[in-house]
């Protein structure tokens, strides 16, 4: 290994100069390309010969809601688990570093398990090799002593990211509100003492389940050889063996009723927080409710200025959390010294009553024009455009419709389907508000001290 | 009473959550996969890698003495500038008061309610910031390349354009207070305090008095001098483009009186070897040792850095193969090297269980003493290496990771070269360069320790480096 480093670290100084020749390029008519091997694997490409390096993401669609009540952090473990050794791959995050790697990393969401990296393209085959045997021969590397040394490391984590952070605890007050017993969305700042509980059978079951090449979408984007990497790709993903992921349960559509909340937590400033339940990834309806997220509270937003303008806030986002059962819609505001509270309440209620009334095209545009540039920025780096390949396959994309396909979706929604969205879905007696007033005494992450439902 | 309340309806929700949740049943049984092929077993080659740099850019200097550095990349329709005010907090002897942080806040809306209206309207495809370390202060924007006489002129309304009026002093002012105290009690701000005392670099961001309208425009003037400035461009752009569009954008500012350049470090450190945060109901403990460093102009620099990579740069550096993957004590034990125009500094930082704090932070302090003595391996410095190397590459690949790198390096006094030879000179440093540097900086004597967390479950005693100094909880 040692003598591998060095060699590769020697001869990484043979620099060479990009020429600046001036050149039109279009972004969103960089070619895309799509393929299903037999075995049920998506495999997405996009060839960039100008791109100075090669990134690869793996996505297998399931998350933290596919953890089995008493085994909760399940998939997080895996994941950790699984990022660094396999059957083959004794220590990837080594192999990786060794071959060049940056953008380094895996992700577990609600919804998927995500890994990713970015090498320079000579060594891109590295990254291939060790995500084929992180789908295909993670078994084999369990063993309960490493589940036991692994579980510290997520249940530290996972208090770092979520029981000791600021207002920790409105997330799961909100999400108990927003959906109906039994969704598999429902979280609590609990969930990471259910690792003491999960073994390596547990995690062999996971991989089993869940781990499967036809639930996987492997994306390579930037500087590669399109024919030699599908080669390589056919060489090491083809012949794993794919069993096909049991269905989920189909959950009852009950929309969420409308309550406050009252949190006392240990802040700087007061907080509010609206949310409600909207359509999934993918649907027509997310994609609009991205574009009132924007009329609210994008460059010039309606809401913000609104705000701004009384010095009410410090700041206010909203935002269309887009998942793939159901998305939330948020709108969270953090108040200046002395506003308001029920002043700012006021004021957000009747902007988003405006916008179910009207959007203008102006401000259509306007959100477009800044969705546009959010997708340019995402696509510069070759990391980006392979989180937006796989991001558009999981939202239903059609096949090989490029990386255009999000943009164009949204530039095809009116003024009137943006407040048609905002009308169907951001109804008063469905809204949950969380009000966080800040109490020194109270715990950092927050605590709920008073609930009332919203009667219709 | 209030307390027992909160409790109890917080245990009633819980207990209504009681349904089973539906999920899909997991399958215990199936034939684990058998090892694979034999090409599975062992790693692929790793031919050699051809850098890419940017070729030398176009330089040109306006007739107020701005400077415009500009390196060509057509590969993607973007544009990445930043400009750089050279002079910060150091140069006007801000101690204490932070006044150049309250300048920057007064000014970080154009100034006025209608100059806000204007840089929000846009906004829409122009992303934009500003901020300032000790010896500078930055602004910087990134877009389509077809936005880029949009871009520079709002760099220079929001710069050397922007008026402070008195009904924005009145809306903002009143902010500052409670902004300064947020920053004041976050571990970054701690970190600098302890590490620079009453030096202006000690107060990037909390402050003590608050400035008077007046002072904040006198400010702005002294330090937003053309002279002063380089506007530093990459991306899809031409000479001839972005130097007329920056000839209209900044012709008509006007020269001052230049602010000389101090060039003095910091005085040596001194203060408490243990300082201890209190924060009451934190289930873990932030423990963070640092030291001071090299000036990023020296030839001690880059190996400075690479110790920091070797002790905790991320997967495979020393102290996350010790903390998180043989003792599980930390998820991500991180080493950063913090840089001014004649400073640096080292932070080792982790997020610990806390009863594992104290046991923690000791094993950084030995880990540290083992570099000064030589246990280090060359495989571990070619791992660093590759590391560093690695986060070049990837900041290099986009125009707004490039412009930062080159802001960095003007204000660190580094020069712009350094960034296109860094692969070289990093390619230079050996282990002996590592241990020296940490044999130099990383003593016992230089080392500082700051933990966060609730300081009745801490024996910071047992760390061996005297009593700690327990400082007040926030607000």
């Amino acid at each position: 290994m040692g003598s591998r480093v060095l060699v590769a670290a020697l001869l990484a100084v043979v620099c060479l100069e990009v020429p600046a020749n001036a050149q039109l390029v279009d972004p969103f008519a960089l070619p895309t390309e799509r393929i299903v091997l037999p075995n049920g694997l998506k495999v997405l490409l996009a060839p960039d010969p100008r791109a100075r390096l090669a990134s690869v993401v793996v996505s297998y669609a399931a998350g933290t809601a596919d953890d089995p009540d008493g085994l909760r952090g399940l998939a997080h473990l895996t994941e950790h688990l699984v990022a660094n050794r396999t059957t083959h791959v004794h220590d990837a995050l080594r192999e990786l570093v060794t071959a060049g790697v940056s953008d380094m990393n895996a992700a577990t969401t609600i919804d998927r398990t995500t890994y990713f990296e970015t090498l320079p393209p000579e060594h891109l085959p590295t990254a291939l090799w060790i995500e084929s045997d992180r789908m295909g021969f993670a078994s084999g590397a369990l063993s309960d002593a490493r589940v036991d040394a692994e579980r510290p490391v997520v249940a530290n984590e996972m208090r770092d990211r979520t029981r000791d952070t600021s207002l920790a605890a409105v997330g799961p007050i909100l999400v108990r509100e927003l959906f109906p017993p039994g969704h598999p969305y429902m979280m609590s700042l609990d969930d990471g003492d259910d690792l003491d509980h999960i073994d390596a059978r547990d995690v062999r079951a996971f991989l089993l389940t869940w781990y499967q090449p036809s639930n996987a979408t492997l994306a390579i984007a930037g500087a590669f050889d399109r024919d030699a990497t599908l080669a390589l790709v056919n060489r090491l993903f083809a012949p794993l063996p794919s069993t096909a992921s049991p269905a989920r349960p189909v959950l009852p559509d009950e929309p969420a009723l409308g309550a406050w909340v009252r949190i006392h937590a240990s802040a700087v400033d007061d907080h509010i927080r609206f949310a409600w339940r909207t359509p999934p990834l993918g649907t027509r309806d997310d994609a609009a409710l991205d574009i009132v997220a924007a009329i609210l509270t994008g460059p010039g937003g309606r809401l913000a200025r609104r705000l701004t303008a009384q010095h009410l806030v410090k700041s206010v986002t909203a935002r269309q959390v887009s998942m793939l059962r159901d998305s939330v819609f948020v709108i969270e505001a953090t108040l200046t010294a002395g506003a308001d509270v029920d002043q700012v309440i006021r004021e957000t209620q009747a902007a988003v009553e405006q916008i179910t009334l009207t959007a203008t095209g102006q401000e259509t545009e306007r959100a477009q024009e800044f969705y546009r540039r959010r997708i340019l920025e995402m696509m510069e780096p070759s990391s980006g455009r392979a989180q937006l390949l796989v991001d558009a396959e999981m939202s239903g994309e059609p096949a090989g419709a490029g990386f255009a396909w999000g943009l164009r979706l949204r530039e095809t929604i009116g003024a009137a389907e943006v407040a048609m969205a905002a009308a169907t879905h951001l109804i008063p007696r469905r809204r949950v508000v969380a009000v966080v007033y800040a109490d020194r005494r109270a715990p950092v992450r927050g605590v709920l001290v008073h609930r009332e439902s919203v009667t219709p | 009473v209030k307390s027992q309340l909160a409790l109890a309806a917080m245990g009633m929700f819980t207990a209504g959550c009681a349904t089973p949740r539906q999920v899909a049943q997991l399958r215990y049984s199936g034939d684990p996969p058998a090892a694979g092929e034999a090409f599975r077993a062992s790693p692929p080659d790793l031919p050699p890698v051809t850098e890419v740099v940017d070729p030398a850019p176009s330089e040109s200097t306006l007739p107020n003495g701005m400077h415009l550095v500009l390196f060509e990349r057509h590969g993607f329709p973007s544009i990445a500038a930043q400009l750089v005010i050279d002079r910060g907090s150091l140069d006007v002897d801000d101690a204490g008061g932070a006044q150049v942080a309250q300048m920057l806040y007064l000014y970080g809306r154009g100034g006025s309610a209608k100059a806000f209206e204007g840089l929000e309207a846009t906004t829409r495809t122009i992303r934009y910031g500003y901020g300032a370390s000790g010896s500078a202060e930055f602004c910087w924007a990134t877009s389509f390349s077809s936005e880029a006489a949009a871009l520079v002129s709002l760099l220079a309304r929001s710069t050397f354009g922007a008026q402070l009026d008195d009904t924005e002093y009145g809306l903002r002012e009143g902010e500052w207070t409670a902004t300064a105290a947020a920053h004041a009690v976050s571990p970054d701000a701690t970190e600098r305090l302890l590490l620079f005392g009453e030096h202006p670099y000690g107060y990037v961001w909390p402050g003590r008095t608050k400035i008077s309208a007046d002072d904040a425009r006198s400010l702005h003037d002294r330090l937003y001098q053309p002279t002063h400035a380089t506007l530093v461009v990459v991306g899809d752009v031409t000479p001839t483009q972005i130097e007329q569009t920056v000839a209209v954008a900044f012709g008509a500012w006007a020269p001052g009186v230049p602010v000389p350049q101090k060039p003095e470090p910091p005085p040596v450190l001194t203060g408490p070897g243990v300082s201890i945060i209190r924060r009451v109901g934190l289930t873990q403990v932030r423990g963070i040792v640092f030291a001071r460093g090299p000036v990023a102009s020296t030839s001690d620099a880059v190996p400075f850095r690479l110790l920091g990579t070797l002790l905790g740069g991320g997967i495979s550096s020393r102290l996350f193969e010790v903390l998180r993957q043989e003792n599980g004590d930390t998820y991500d034990p991180r080493a950063t090297v913090g840089r001014e125009r004649t400073a640096s500094w080292m932070a080792v930082d982790a997020s610990y269980d806390a009863g594992k704090a104290i046991d923690g932070v000791r094993t950084v302090l030995e880990t540290i003493r083992d570099v000064r003595a030589g246990k280090i391996t060359e495989a571990e410095v070619s791992v660093a290496r590759a590391t560093m190397l690695a986060n070049w590459r990837s900041r290099l690949a986009t125009a707004a990771g490039a412009a930062a790198l080159y802001a960095d390096a003007l204000s660190t006094g580094a020069g712009l070269d350094s960034v296109r030879t860094f692969s070289e000179r990093l390619a230079n440093v050996g282990r002996d360069d590592v241990i020296r540097v940490a044999a130099r900086y990383l003593t016992d004597e230089a080392t500082r320790v700051v933990l966060i967390g609730d300081d009745r479950r801490l024996d910071a005693s047992a760390l061996g480096m005297g009593q700690p100094t327990v400082l007040p909880p926030p607000r």
